[in-house]
């Protein structure tokens, strides 16, 4: 259990000797309230260093009908506590013979990230609909501190579209107008994290359930980020290709 | 003996290239290189090139620390220009000997240069003479350990790449012809878009040919197929 290492430890082919590396997700997850629900967008790369161990991954995980998780962090970290934090709600919701209010659940999940906070590498965004309050998003970062948001990112690829989220959010957003937003950050966290890429999965929360939309590089629909026109790579007089 | 500790010493490489993938065709050799710097993970820098031309016969490319090789470039101006005293051109075979021993000394300094460098160019045995010219790929590590191969790929393409390119490889020979050449360096990078964090999607594809010269490679982009994200179900 040694997740806090201090010392670089070295490969060494000649024996065989490769270091372990974490399997995280390394990850852009950006979520936000509408007028009805939650959109909630990633990326689908899990690397370990600079391998990319699964280039398709679906961080989106649904915990009942009407609620998701987004997982980042360490893989087996963030697909176990889902996976325990799955039960406690259905039971709970077996128990009381109604479901669950979103605002429970992220407080059931608290509940093991914040007890089991130094042996964790996990953080989360649980995101849903319920008829109490409506659509609702919660983000749980390491350590298990629990905070309500109308809009947030979280992953190695949150820092680079913070400022874009937060000149972007206006109240009474419509559905099409979060979605694009969230598609765009997404795509402008992924041109520029290399933790952060592959296909953009987009799911939207409201009273009729969770509807999931992929978008891929390959096919239309992929927010593209058009970077700056070139200069020359290379000193003037060092023959290169012009720009 | 006085060191000047705190002026040079390459501990870490900060802005870094990744994968250098390079084969020889029947006439030529093809490089092909990514166009980001990478500043850890992140992708800090775009429309940069990793390749260097240096004569009408000899092209450079490299992965690693950015700024050692921006170093490194003033070293081979100055080598081709020594050599044009003489009235020669530098050839890759003699600049490969020459950057072999400079990242030799270097890392027998403890104060290495972060690079792994691919010299490929044509090697004419006899000057003007296009029968005894042969294609030129020579690597050399950061230890300063060099070879030279008929292809070859670099960097965390080494892990990736290498069996796929030498695959196709093996199935045409020395045959192989700049199209074909160039096709497997496109299926290759697809690998590296997939598998490698720091890899980008734009990337240029240099050749140095013996009847054409050095063809500096202009920017193309590849995507890939992610039909597999469709059929992806719960997690990974």
């Amino acid at each position: 259990m040694d997740t806090m290492r201090d010392d670089q430890k070295e490969a060494i082919p000649a024996l065989g000797f490769y270091p372990h590396v974490d399997i995280s997700t390394g990850t852009t997850l950006i979520a936000m309230e509408y007028n009805g629900g939650v959109v909630v967008g990633t990326d689908s790369r899990t690397s370990a260093g600079s391998f990319i161990t699964s280039r398709a991954t679906n961080k989106i995980t649904p915990i009942t009908d009407t609620m998701v998780v987004c997982r980042s962090g360490s893989a087996a970290d963030t697909q176990c506590i889902a996976d325990i934090a799955k039960y406690h709600i259905e039971v709970y919701t077996m128990l009381e013979n109604e479901p669950l209010t979103i605002y429970r659940a992220s407080q059931i999940f608290r509940q093991f990230l914040y007890n089991y906070r130094d042996s964790l590498s996990a953080s989360v965004l649980v995101a849903g609909w319920d008829a109490k309050e409506g659509g609702q998003l919660y983000a749980l970062p390491i350590g298990g501190f629990v905070t309500r948001q109308r809009s947030t990112a979280s992953g190695s690829g949150s820092t680079f579209v913070q400022g874009f989220l937060d000149s972007q959010w206006r109240p009474n957003l419509t559905l099409n107008e979060c979605k694009a937003i969230v598609k765009q950050a997404v795509g402008l966290a992924v041109f520029r994290d290399g933790s952060s890429g592959g296909v953009v999965r987009l799911a939207t929360i409201d009273a009729n359930g969770t509807s999931m939309e992929l978008y891929r590089p390959d096919k239309p629909g992929f927010p593209v980020v058009k970077p700056p026109s070139a200069h020359l790579s290379f000193p003037p007089h060092v023959e290169q290709t012009p720009v | 003996m006085m060191h000047h500790d705190e002026l040079q010493r390459t501990l870490n490489p900060t802005c870094t290239g990744t994968s250098v993938i390079a084969m020889q065709y029947k006439t030529g050799v093809v490089v092909m290189t990514d166009r980001v710097v990478s500043y850890g993970k992140t992708a800090r820098y775009k429309n940069v090139s990793r390749q260097y031309k240096v004569n009408d016969n000899v092209l450079v490319a490299f992965g690693g620390d950015h700024a050692d090789f921006q170093w490194l470039q003033n070293v081979i101006e100055r080598q081709a220009l020594f050599w044009k005293r003489f009235d020669q051109e530098i050839g890759p075979k003699a600049l490969h000997g020459y950057l072999t021993s400079l990242l030799y000394a270097r890392r027998c300094k403890m104060n290495p240069l972060w690079n792994t460098l691919i010299v490929a160019g044509i090697e004419e045995e006899e000057k003007n003479n296009k029968e005894t010219s042969t294609p030129f790929i020579g690597v050399i590590t950061q230890k300063g350990c060099a070879y030279q191969v008929k292809h070859v790929a670099t960097g965390i393409g080494a892990m990736l790449l290498n069996q796929a390119v030498e695959d196709s490889w093996r199935k045409k020979g020395g045959d192989i012809t700049r199209a074909e050449a160039e096709a497997v360096l496109k299926k290759a990078l697809e690998l590296t878009i997939y598998h490698d964090c720091t890899a980008d999607n734009d990337f240029e594809i240099g050749s140095v040919d013996s009847e054409d010269g050095v063809n500096l490679g202009k920017e193309e982009t590849i995507i890939g197929d992610w039909s597999i994200a469709e059929t992806n179900c719960q997690y990974e």
